[in-house]
């Protein structure tokens, strides 16, 4: 029976991969280094914008960060409009509010300043925007397939290096009625441009940095071992997990250490192009359900849950999962994949134990243990091209392994 | 009546074309801008795992000493450089056979063009002939590579031919004196550096004409009759970074800011040009280049002032968008006038430039055959706005007759 039902997922999944080939694609155009936000600055005016909304929140605009980056457009005499109302996992409140300011400012195009939260809420401004849609009317897949018009010009300058948001099609919104995360999908929303400047990535705190980081970590590895991967997603991947694992531990000893600052978010970065084409896995279907229910923040839990679902996976990838620790020279040739493959798990472990990430997961209970699995594994089978399929008994075993002991 | 079937009848070949290409998988490379940008790509070649890396260049890219940096950024990557500086403009079977052998022989993992569209055009086939254990002559045409791709990265030195980003390659035929295509989503670059710095160096004459060659994939681009909504915001962005840039770049060099929009122009008008598709000024061009060796910016900048004159009562409304984008009047001056604006700039831009409105080289005699040529190419592959027959395509060729 559950042989059966594999069956069909692999066949959603053969039918969502022919379509994904075919789908448009869009890439923003990247200033890198340190200083290059500013360099976006001078492209948004030979761009033609006017009057740009700076989607952010309060905590960047009162550490200072927002600022210069005002100042630079006001040089080149484009006129602002400060939305700082974003809050983590924003809600579609905060989608309308920024929305209904854009549309009365009159802005001509979207700067998102921030983590993926900030760079999410503009996305689905921007698109809302130009089409003239509520923003709750965009959610799911038909962006994929309807012919929308293009989002206003959108360019995005991320403080965090974990989410990619700043080159995927996806954007996240937390639909508070409901209690759920809502997906917006469409290859419209990607920037148009984006700077990735390690000088706003410094100030980011530890626990941040480390959330961030293993969310990056998370999408190049679950890319990696996604049946999607191709040789460009790959090469990426390999990429971005080479960097994560060299670089993230440096950033949450010294956040002040810009070499290692630019690594993370030059992988970041390839971890976004990984998975916008080889998708995700179960680490993140399960964090999605900890996110709406429990509110944990998304790259906690899929910290948290990536060595688990390694684990669950390792059979059917555990030539990948070598091929990582190689790369990251964790091990030997010599040693075969299954001892390679744990090394690599091993080292997941240790650098969560060295960010004080926890095993489990405080706020999960006993009592919601069979609803999260199913929900998440409905998430899964049906978005994800997962190597290695899970029943609902096994993905609650799993599950239960992450409840806190008391 | 017959001519409108006839009309029809290219509208539905278009449009297949346009249809058949959506269903191919699209690439889009990564592009790195701004000042110093090749520094970053030769960093992210490296995170990508390149060990020897083919760069395909010019002698004169080489002599003048664009490409030493960038051969010591590899080498502290500890990246090993295989140089081929073999390419030529227009580059032939020969040039790039060569290029297949050296690459082959030097088990070069990647490869990196580094030059104008002669050498990325050169880069692409060598990577797609050599992945595919194919010769240059039999990669020619659509969707001939088969196997996966060896990693190409491109850093532009000119900004004009939008090669960075596109699906097709030009090869000069040397016997038959044809430009031969190879269109295939895999050559579009994994990663692009639009390097300002980089584009410093480009002397005046080249800047004027690739810059115009740029304006024309994107006015041509944004008048098609096919109507990419995205490839229109691309079209028009570009249009107003030249329209604003292109004369500064010409004028003083080592602006960098003007540089490094002229690049993201010719990027965007690139991306425009890949759905949205060309029209007659390119058409005519590829005849003048195939006959004369007209490079190809050149003829099109001749070219355009008097296709966009002929196509002006299909496309006033498309004019006068490009103009006010362009800020070069304002939306109550009304279309007609806001057309003429544009056309009456693209003429003063050639003329500040030094382009002339003829061409030297044309003939009377070959002008019909030249039609000909032009009509076939353009009625088989551009939507062009507004269809023109053999007798005015003469005599619109015969207006650029140089003075007697």
């Amino acid at each position: 029976m559950f042989q059966l039902q594999v069956l069909l997922y692999k066949t959603v999944m053969l039918l969502t991969k022919l379509f994904v080939m075919v789908l448009p694609e869009y890439k923003p155009t990247l200033f890198t280094g340190s200083g290059s936000s500013l360099q976006l600055t001078e492209s948004i005016k030979q761009l033609g914008s006017k009057k740009v909304l700076i989607v952010t929140d309060k905590i960047l605009v009162e550490l200072g960060m927002v600022e210069p980056i005002q100042k630079s457009l006001e040089k080149y005499d484009i006129e602002v409009v400060l939305f700082d109302g974003v809050e983590p996992d924003p809600s579609f409140g905060v989608v309308d509010a920024g929305l209904a300011l854009l549309k009365s400012s009159q802005c001509d195009s979207v700067l998102a300043i921030g983590g993926g939260s900030s760079i999410d809420a503009a996305k689905v401004m921007a698109l809302a925007a130009s089409n003239n849609k509520a923003p709750k009317k965009l959610v799911g897949m038909a962006g994929l397939i309807l012919g929308r018009k293009p989002a206003l010009p959108l360019y995005a300058i991320p403080t965090t290096a974990g989410t990619g948001s700043e080159v995927t099609v996806a954007a996240v919104i937390s639909d508070l009625e409901k209690g759920a995360k809502s997906l917006v999908l469409d290859p419209k929303i990607v920037p148009l441009a984006a700077a990735i400047d390690p000088e706003l990535m410094k100030g980011m705190p530890p626990h941040i940095t480390a959330a961030t980081g293993m969310d990056a970590l998370t999408h190049a590895v679950e890319s990696y071992i996604s049946k999607f991967a191709n040789q460009t997603t790959d090469a990426y991947a390999l990429a971005a997990v080479k960097l994560i694992m060299k670089n993230l531990p440096k950033c949450y000893d010294k956040g002040s250490d810009i070499e290692a600052r630019n690594a993370m978010g030059m992988a970041s970065f390839y971890a976004g192009l990984a998975f916008t084409k080889a998708f995700v896995g179960y680490v993140h279907a399960f964090a999605h359900q900890f996110g709406a229910r429990y509110h944990t923040p998304h790259g906690l839990a899929n910290a948290i849950g990536l060595p688990y679902m390694l684990e669950f996976s390792k059979p059917e990838v555990a030539g990948r999962l070598a091929t990582l620790a190689l790369a990251c020279d964790l091990g030997e040739r010599s040693d075969s994949d299954w001892v390679l493959a744990d090394k690599f798990i091993a080292r997941v472990k240790e650098m969560n134990e060295h960010m004080k990430i926890p095993t489990t997961l405080d706020a999960l209970q006993e009592a919601d243990v069979a609803e999260i699995t199913k929900a998440a594994l409905f998430e899964a089978h049906f978005t994800y091209p997962v190597p290695r399929y899970m029943d609902q008994e096994q993905g609650e075993a799993i599950l239960r392994q992450m409840i806190s002991v008391k | 009546m017959k001519e409108k079937i006839q009309i029809l009848f290219f509208k539905i070949t278009i449009y297949l074309t346009r249809f058949i290409l959506m269903l191919m998988p699209e690439h889009k490379p990564t592009v790195f801008c701004g000042k110093g940008s090749s520094q970053q790509l030769i960093d992210s070649i490296a995170h990508l795992g390149a060990k020897k890396i083919m760069i395909v260049t010019d002698a004169v890219l080489v002599k003048v000493g664009v490409v030493k940096p960038i051969q010591k950024a590899f080498a502290a990557h500890d990246i090993e450089v295989e140089i081929f500086d073999g390419v030529e403009p227009d580059p032939s079977f020969s040039v790039i056979d060569a290029g297949i052998a050296q690459m082959k022989t030097s088990q070069c993992d990647s490869i990196l063009a580094i030059g104008g569209g002669s050498s990325i055009d050169a880069a692409k086939v060598i990577a797609l002939a050599v992945s595919s254990n194919k010769t240059a002559r039999q990669t020619i045409g659509l969707y001939k590579g088969r196997n996966k791709m060896l990693p190409l990265y491109a850093i532009p030195t000119t900004s004009g031919t939008g090669s960075e980003v596109t699906i097709a390659a030009v090869v000069s035929d040397v016997e038959t004196q044809e430009k031969l295509l190879v269109v295939d989503g895999k050559v579009v670059p994994l990663m692009v550096a639009l390097d300002s710095e980089i584009m410093q160096g480009m002397p005046p004459h080249i800047t004027a004409a690739t810059g115009m060659d740029a304006l024309t994939h994107s006015v041509e681009s944004y008048v098609s009759y096919i109507n990419d909504p995205s490839c229109n915001q691309y079209a028009l962005t570009a249009t107003r970074m030249i329209m604003k840039n292109l004369l500064t770049a010409y004028d003083d060099g080592k602006n960098l800011d003007a540089r490094g929009a002229m690049a993201i122009a010719s990027y965007s008008a690139g991306i425009a040009l890949s759905k949205n598709f060309l029209g007659y000024v390119h058409s005519i061009a590829h005849q003048f280049g195939g006959r004369y060796h007209t490079p190809h910016g050149v003829a099109n900048s001749i070219i355009l002032p008097y296709v966009l004159e002929f196509s002006k009562p299909a496309i006033t409304d498309q004019l006068a968008t490009l103009a006010i984008v362009s800020e070069l009047g304002e939306a109550s001056e009304g279309n007609a006038v806001l057309a003429d604006k544009f056309i009456a700039q693209v003429k003063s831009m050639k003329e500040h430039m030094q382009i002339p409105t003829t061409l030297e080289t044309l003939k009377e005699e070959d002008i019909v055959s030249i039609a000909e040529g032009a009509l076939e190419d353009a009625h088989k592959t551009y939507p062009v706005p507004l269809y023109m027959n053999q007798m005015q395509c003469e005599q619109l060729i015969r207006k650029m007759l140089p003075p007697a």
